[in-house]
Order: C-alpha cells, then structure tokens, then sequence
C-alpha cells in the first residue's frame, strides 16, 4: 500500500490532540469522539479478521484459482458480487481483503463488483434490516436485490469508462512489501505478518474516515432533512446525502433508516439511504485511495450516486404509495 | 550475524498489544456497552484473538540481518491507530446528551397511531422508553415507571434515552412528552425517574405518546445509560 502524505497524518495528529485536550468540552467534539469510537470498536475487529483473511489469501490463493476469472469479466463481476453470501463482512473489512485479492491478478471489475455488493448482498444485513423494519421481508429483499444489480451495473460501467485501468498501477504482483522476512518462513507466520502491514496502513484512514464521519454527523441536525421530505426526488437526494456523512456500518444502518418513519420519508429514500452508504461514504472514500487511483475514486463517486439514485427513484415510481 | 528486530513490525505489534489491552479492559470491565450494542461483545473477542495472532505472527517471525531505520510514515500509522485509545483514556464515561439528541432527531418525539388505543389495566410497569413506545397500546391507560434523561428544548419536556443497536454512531434517540409543573429548575440531562399514567398527547391533530399525572423523581445516571434492542 502505497505511503500517503505525511503532511496530512501530522496535521490530523495535531487536530486530534487540540481538539481533545483544549476544545475537549464542546459537545461536537465529545459527540463526535463517541461516533468514533464506537465505528472504531464495532468495524476494528472485522478489519482485523479482512486483514488476515487477505494475508491468508496472499500467501495460500494459487494464482491459477484467478485466472479463470479473468477470462470471462462479465461472468466474473456477476459472480464476485454474490460473494458476500460466503464472506458477509462489513465494508471496513472488505478492503484489505479486496487488496490481497487484486495483487494475486483478481480481475479489476470483479473486485469492484465485491467491494460494492459485499456489504449489502449478505445474510447478517438482510437479517438486520428485517428485523429494523419488523420483519416485513419486502424491505430487505427489495434491498438486497436492488445492491446487486447497482454493484455489477456499476463495475460494468466503471470498467467501460476506464477501460479497466480501474486500480492504482503500483498494486498487481510490483507493490514491494516493508515485510522483511525470510523465505524459509512458515506461510501462515508470513500472512499474519502481511496483516499486520495492511491493517496499519488501512487503519489510517479508517480512523481518519471515521472522525471526520463523527464530526460531521455532530455538526449538522437531521431535522434540515424535514423541509425535503414531501418531495421524493429532494427525499432521495437528502437522504443520500446523509448516508454519505453519517458513514454508518451496512450491520447497522437499517435501523437508522427505519427511524426517519414512513410519516415523514418515503420508504424508497430510507432504501437510498441503505443502499448509498455501504457503498460509498466519507470514511470509504478515504480507505479506496488504497487500493483506488484519485481517477477511479472521481468516475466511481457519480456512477454510484446516479445509480443509486436512479434505482430508488424507479423504485418509488413503480411502487408509488406503497413504498 | 548479529539480526535484529524489523522496527516498522515491532511499531505493529505495540498497535495490536495497545489493542488487545484496550479490548480486554473494555470486555471484562463491561465498559464496552458504552460504545457498542451488549450482543456484540463476541466482536471483542474476536478482536482479542485477532490481535493476540498477529502480535504471535510478528515475535514469531525471523529476525533481519540489516538494522532498518524507522520510517517516518511508520510512526506516524502507529499514533493515528492509538488515537481511539487515548479518548478511552482521556474521556471514560462519556455519554450521549441533549446536544446528540436534538442532532439526531427528525422530530423530538415520534407520533403513534391511535385508532386502537383502548385503556388496559394492570400492574405497574416496570420498563424503558424503547419498550414502552414499542408495545403502546397495550401499555395504554397503565401505571408506569420509567428512568431517563431530561431535555426541555420542545414545547413539552421530554424524557429520553438513546438505542444502541450496533454503535454509538447509529445510537437513535427514543423520547416521550411527560407532564410535570416540578422540572423548571432541572436543567438538561439530568436523570428523572418518572411515575405516572400512560396517555397520548393531541397536537395539531397528531397524536403522542404522553405520561400524565407524573411523580418525578432525580436519579444518579445509571451504569447503562443507554437501551439496547
């Protein structure tokens, strides 16, 4: 993973530090370091678990495993986004694995389709977002069913406009490992040891990610969003809005959807908003930059976005009242 | 040969045993459900057993035979990694307040339907905001008792108490109006048990759930200010 600015990591410290110990009895700031903390403790222990799966996957995937995938890329992006049926991981977690998988020549599209899909096509989030909607299984499934078809119509589209030059070009099999070990190593100590690298340089911007993610959500009410409700389109949009601020875990975000009521916001704006959030938020947009060049993260923030919009609002057009 | 230890693995493995520490302080002391939902605390563990086999991953592995000069980056990862330690540190026993709730809500209290509330009688209930608004129209008409936090911002004071369904970043607040003439010196926050009658309250042809004839009573913030689903 390649170094980032140091410039940006002393000022972030520098920030942390004036902001707990001099400006630590503003209420935006204490709010905003117990959203911190608590995105820290629930996601730390599945970037954990990401991290050493993808060091397992570094040191034990023979690269034949992937060179079937990236014969057939339609096939591929179809089938990756249904991993998160076998692997249901949050979106933190999805990452280090996600840059494992591409440095052993997974195809570019089919990771983008899992890192999408992964989080909102798995049995742990149709089961919470059952359970926030009092197990009405047409929200989940209309959830599940909609993530699916926005993760692979966004690899395709992604992988078209960039003509698959999707990753950062210092990744596939060239990224030169800090690990300084010895070949004789066991692969299991050498796994645990590619985790270890990763988790520190993905942590980085997780913790940046979810900071940001606390202060912002302190900042700004959720009352403004009443003033759009009556309109589906602007219901959409604020709602979409929000997901990408609150950086809520997928696990999770149902029940904060759910809250927002049925008297207030259309049900298709509260799908918005869980379908939006696992796929792109402020602290996703910091962790991409790891495995993402700056150009692929600026196509990807408009293909996600129109197509969550678009599928929301054609949901809300074909079901009209009822959703 | 004299070998040496790999500074940026030996900077990893201060991360990983700060949070295998932090995680088996917060499990064992029961602090954690101040931060994330009490069915998660199998998270904890997994982090535990996460970090426990990376920290055995790294003193297990060779040694170098070249000393490696540490790199600026790799400390730098490894202060920003500790960062939510050091609020653990810092601000133990911090909770959500007023400030969070009036933030987090579209609006203060939630609206019930009405069309099915009938008077029940029975025991005094005993329960939380959470449960109450859940099953209202069974509790309808009865004697409750209920603990939270004051907040006086809306036309009518309300008592709250903050879900946590997975963390405190999506901990949702769950409020209901109280009738008292005795709050006005109570600032916000404070912790209230209330004691009254279940009721709705009619405004502009909405309907709330409501707590008439109130005995309020100031409580110390319990251990577990926070409700869990």
């Amino acid at each position: 993973m390649k170094p980032s600015s140091h410039k940006l990591d002393v000022l972030f410290l520098c920030a942390v530090l004036v902001m707990l110990f001099l400006a630590g009895d503003s209420p935006v700031i204490r709010t905003a370091f117990l959203s911190l903390s608590g995105i820290v403790l629930e996601a730390l222990p599945f970037m954990l678990i990401g991290a050493i799966a993808g060091g397992l996957v570094e040191e034990y995937l023979p690269e034949s495993a992937v060179t079937k995938l990236r014969q057939k890329k339609i096939k591929a992006i179809m089938i990756a986004a249904l991993a998160g049926l076998a692997l249901p991981v949050c979106e933190c977690a999805v990452i280090p694995v996600l840059y494992r998988l591409l440095r052993k020549g997974i195809p570019p599209e089919a990771a983008l389709a899992y890192m999408l899909a992964g989080p909102v096509v798995n049995p742990v989030v149709f089961t919470s977002t059952l359970v926030a909607y009092r197990f009405n299984p047409m929200v989940p499934a209309l959830r599940v069913i909609a993530g699916y078809i926005i993760a692979v119509s966004v690899a395709i589209l992604v992988s078209r406009i960039l003509k698959g030059r999707i990753i950062r070009d210092d990744i596939p099999n060239s990224s030169p490992s800090s690990i300084k070990g010895n070949a004789k190593e066991p692969g299991i100590i050498r796994a645990a040891k590619h985790a270890a690298e990763d988790i520190l340089k993905a942590g980085k911007y997780f913790v940046m990610g979810a900071l940001f993610a606390g202060l912002l959500q302190s900042a700004f009410g959720r009352d403004v969003l009443l003033s759009v409700a009556s309109n589906p389109v602007l219901a959409i949009a604020g709602m979409m809005i929000l997901a990408f601020l609150l950086s809520i875990c997928a696990d999770g975000d149902a029940f904060v959807a759910a809250s927002f009521g049925k008297a207030f916001f259309p049900l298709s704006s509260q799908l918005a908003f869980m379908l939006l959030g696992p796929m792109l938020d402020i602290k996703l947009l910091l962790m991409y930059r790891i495995v993402f060049p700056w150009k692929t993260v600026l196509v990807l923030i408009p293909c996600i976005t129109l197509t969550v919009f678009l599928v929301s609002l054609l949901l809300h057009l074909l079901t009209g009242a009822a959703l | 040969m004299k070998r040496f230890r790999s500074v940026p693995m030996m900077l990893a493995a201060t991360v990983y045993l700060c949070w295998l520490a932090a995680f088996i302080w917060l499990l064992f002391d029961g602090r954690y459900m101040m931060y994330l939902s009490r069915k998660l605390w199998p998270l904890l563990l997994l982090g535990c057993i996460a970090c426990t086999t990376l920290v055995i991953g790294i003193l297990s592995s060779n040694r170098i035979t070249t000393k490696e000069n540490e790199s600026r980056e790799d400390i730098l990862n490894t202060a920003i990694m500790l960062v939510p330690i050091l609020y653990f540190l810092v601000y133990q026993g911090d909770t959500l307040g007023s400030f969070a709730l009036e933030r987090r809500v579209v609006s203060m209290v939630e609206s019930i339907e009405c069309s099915d509330l009938t008077s029940s009688d029975g025991d005094t209930l005993q329960t939380d905001i959470y449960r109450l608004l859940n099953d209202y129209s069974s509790a309808f008409g009865r004697h409750v008792v209920l603990e939270g936090a004051l907040n006086t911002s809306s036309s009518q004071p309300v008592l709250y108490r903050f879900l946590i369904v997975c963390c405190l970043n999506d901990a949702i607040p769950k409020a209901i109006f109280f009738e008292s003439n005795c709050i006005d010196t109570l600032e916000n926050d404070i912790w209230l048990r209330l004691e009254g009658t279940v009721d709705s309250l009619h405004v502009d042809g909405t309907v709330y759930p409501f707590i008439r004839n109130t005995d309020v009573t100031v409580v110390p913030e319990p251990d577990s200010p926070y409700m869990y689903p």
